[in-house]
This record gives structure tokens, sequence and C-alpha cells, in this order.
């Protein structure tokens, strides 16, 4: 697969990939300050 | 006589072009005050190494030993996340949690610019290393750069420090072409909310623990900035705390920028990959301020609270000078519009996602 081909992948997958972990912090944020808070 | 000339007799044009460069960036760091922790050790950096027959560089030449020992090995970028991760209080990111969403929408910049440097013949490893530049985030540019590309680092670090002192001349125009004055005056909620120093604790643990999870090649990076912050939040070591973010931040800059400058020698500098990586460098700050502006405005299609679409502009890692320059945008349109904390947010979201988009595409470009 060429350079090209690939980076348009990644560029998808790279995106997808960070708003998933970033889902992931922030309902981690919230459950602890809920815990924690009594939110 | 004839050994005293030898200087003089190996100088060549292109040791004269940087010889001038190094000036200008020393120029930039004291005239304009762009980024001098950076740029001054790095124009410095790159008059010792032209000149011919330097005994910095070489078998035993001291800078040499430094790009050997700290750049080569990632060991200065790393040392310099701690000092980093000392300095970030994540408290307005902890009030507002939905301002992370800005952080992933303006890591747009990095994979849009990779795309564009494969556009331009480089390869895979060096398109990444370039895209990452939008980052905004001098470290995390090195350490990807360094891993993947190690003959582009003095450009792409030059690049990454220029455009983020650059950034309250770069923002402004890209945010005013994509909202209306309408937009720029929306006014956001400005309570002030408390975040307990049991989340503070926990925050850099847990994040450690995702991003390490997901992308184990990512926990150099991550873990070394959580580290610190752990340090600083922790409330026990404020002497290790202050430590880092003074004399470690401080000792390693100076040693990092030099060892970049270093690497600045007119045979692997002079060429049109340099002048194409400053260009792309810049157009993925503008991606990136896009990225975040135009994601602002697609959440308010959604949203019943709207946001100012301004906010996601600072999803950057440039701190605080992104957050400053959208919070005085937002008050020349509305003297009394303070949106500061949401963007301050959005900015800290920017440190985060910057370090996680450095890790996905460590993870992805195999």
């Amino acid at each position: 697969m060429n350079a090209i081909t690939r980076s348009w992948e990644i560029l998808g997958l790279g995106m997808a990939t960070i708003f998933a972990v970033i889902i992931i912090f922030y309902a981690m944020v919230k459950a602890m300050l809920k815990i924690c808070r009594g939110d | 006589m004839r050994d005293l000339l030898v200087g003089i007799r190996g100088l060549s044009f292109g040791n004269l072009v940087m010889f001038a460069i190094g000036g200008f960036l020393i120029y930039l760091a004291i005239r304009r005050d762009y980024e001098p922790m950076l740029l001054l050790p790095i124009g410095f950096g790159a008059i010792l190494a032209n000149i011919p027959f330097t005994s910095v560089l070489g078998e035993h030449g001291v800078l040499d030993l430094l790009y050997k020992v700290g750049i080569r090995t990632e060991l200065f970028p790393i040392l310099i996340f701690v000092a980093v991760g000392a300095m970030i209080d994540f408290t307005p990111l902890l009030q507002r949690p939905e301002t992370l969403f800005f952080g992933a929408a303006a890591q747009f910049g990095v994979f849009a610019t990779m795309v564009l440097a494969s556009y331009f013949g480089f390869s895979l490893k060096e398109a990444a290393s370039i895209g990452i530049i939008g980052a905004a985030d001098g470290p995390t540019s090195i350490y990807v750069a360094t891993k993947f590309a190690g003959h582009l680092l003095a450009p792409i670090s030059v690049a990454a420090y220029s455009y983020m002192a650059l950034v309250p001349i770069i923002q402004p125009p890209v945010v005013k072409a994509l909202t209306t004055p309408a937009e720029r005056r929306m006014r956001m909620d400005t309570r002030e909310v408390h975040v307990p120093q049991v989340v503070r604790i926990l925050f850099p643990i847990g994040v450690t623990l995702v991003a390490g999870i997901i992308a184990p090649i990512s926990v150099a990076l991550v873990g070394m900035l959580m580290f610190g912050n752990l340090i600083r939040e922790s409330g026990v070591l404020e002497r290790l705390s202050k430590a880092a973010q003074n004399e470690l931040a401080n000792l390693v800059t100076l040693f990092l920028g030099i060892a970049i400058g270093s690497s600045m020698q007119a045979e692997s500098f002079l060429n049109y990959k340099t002048l194409l990586i400053m260009g792309m460098g810049l157009l993925a700050f503008i991606f990136d301020t896009g990225g975040g502006v135009l994601f602002a405005k697609a959440l308010n299609l959604v949203l019943r609270r709207k946001i100012n679409p301004m906010i996601g502009a600072c999803g950057i890692s440039a701190f605080p000078m992104s957050a400053r320059v959208i919070a005085k945008m937002a008050l020349k349109e509305d003297p009394t519009n303070y949106i500061v904390m949401h963007a301050v947010g959005a900015n800290v979201a920017g440190q985060i996602a910057s370090i996680v988009a450095g890790g996905v595409i460590l993870a992805l470009v195999v």
C-alpha cells in the first residue's frame, strides 16, 4: 500500500481513535466528579 | 599560518546562510520574544555547528554527545514531559470536561498535514513527523520526529516552536473567516465549579492507564507527563514539583535547544524539503484551528446550550497563548463577554489530546 492511501487511512483511524480515547476520558472525569463531589 | 586560515578556507556559502538563519532565530527570540527558551539555543547551536571544522561536532564533540545522549535516546523530550506535567493545572478542564472534545477536534491538523506531506513525496514516517507539528507541542514533535525521521528533526523543531510563538498571528484570521460576529459574541456559563483534590490526583493516573492500555507505545509520552502532574497534585511533593517545574525544565530545555541546533548543518538543512516542512507546519496550525472551530459549529447544530465556536480553536497545545488570543477576540467583539475559563479548559484539553495524537501516530504508523 502506498504512503498516500495509508495516510488517508490513518487520518480516519487516527481521528476516530483520538475521539474514542477522549470519550473515555470524559466518561471517567464525569464518573470521578459524580462519586467524589456527589453531582 | 596555514593552519590558522583553515577555518576561513573551509567556509562555504551554505555556512554563511546558516549563520544568517541562526542569527535570525536569535533575533526572533530576543527582539520578538518568540519562544526564546528554545529558539535562542537552537539559533546559537546552528551557528556553532556551521563553523568549519568545529570542535563541538565529531566523535568527541560536546554537542554531538548531547545529541546522542539526549535526543537520539529520546531522553530530553521525555524529561521535558515530566516538567510540563508538573506545570499543568488540569482544574479548568476538570471543571468543564466537555472541553476535552475540542482538544480532540483540533488534532485534525496533525492528520490532514500528514496526508498533504505524503502527496509531496515524503515517506509515511516522514509525513507523520511533519504532521505532528500540528500537535503544537514541541516535545511531542521532537519525540515523534526522532523516532520516525531523525534527519528532519531540525526543520520540524524549528517549525513547531516558531509557529507556537506565532499563534496570535495565525489563529485570529482563521477564526474570523470561519465565524460570524454573532457567533463570536456568544456568551457561555461562567460559574465557578469546585474540583476535589482526589479527582485531580486520580485524573493523571486514570489518563495514563486508559491511554497506555489503548496504545502502549504512548506510555512514555503520556505516562511521564502525568507523572509530573501527579507530583504536582499530590500535595506532598512540593519540592519535587518545584524542581521539575524549574531546575529540570530549565536545564533540559537549555541542552535540548542547543543539541537540536547542532543538527542544523548546511548540507542537511539547506534544501527544498526544509521550505516544504516550514510551509506545511503553518498549514498544520491552520487546519488545527479550522478543525476545532468547525467542530464547535457542528456541535451547536445539536446542542441546546450553544457554545461560542471560537473555543474550538483553543484545542491546540500552545498553552496559554491560544486561550489568551481567543479570550481577547471575544472581548474585542463584546467587552463584557468573558469566555476565558472555557478557552483555558479547551487549551488544557489540547495539551492532553496532542500527546494522545502523538501516541496514536506512533501506534498507527509502523
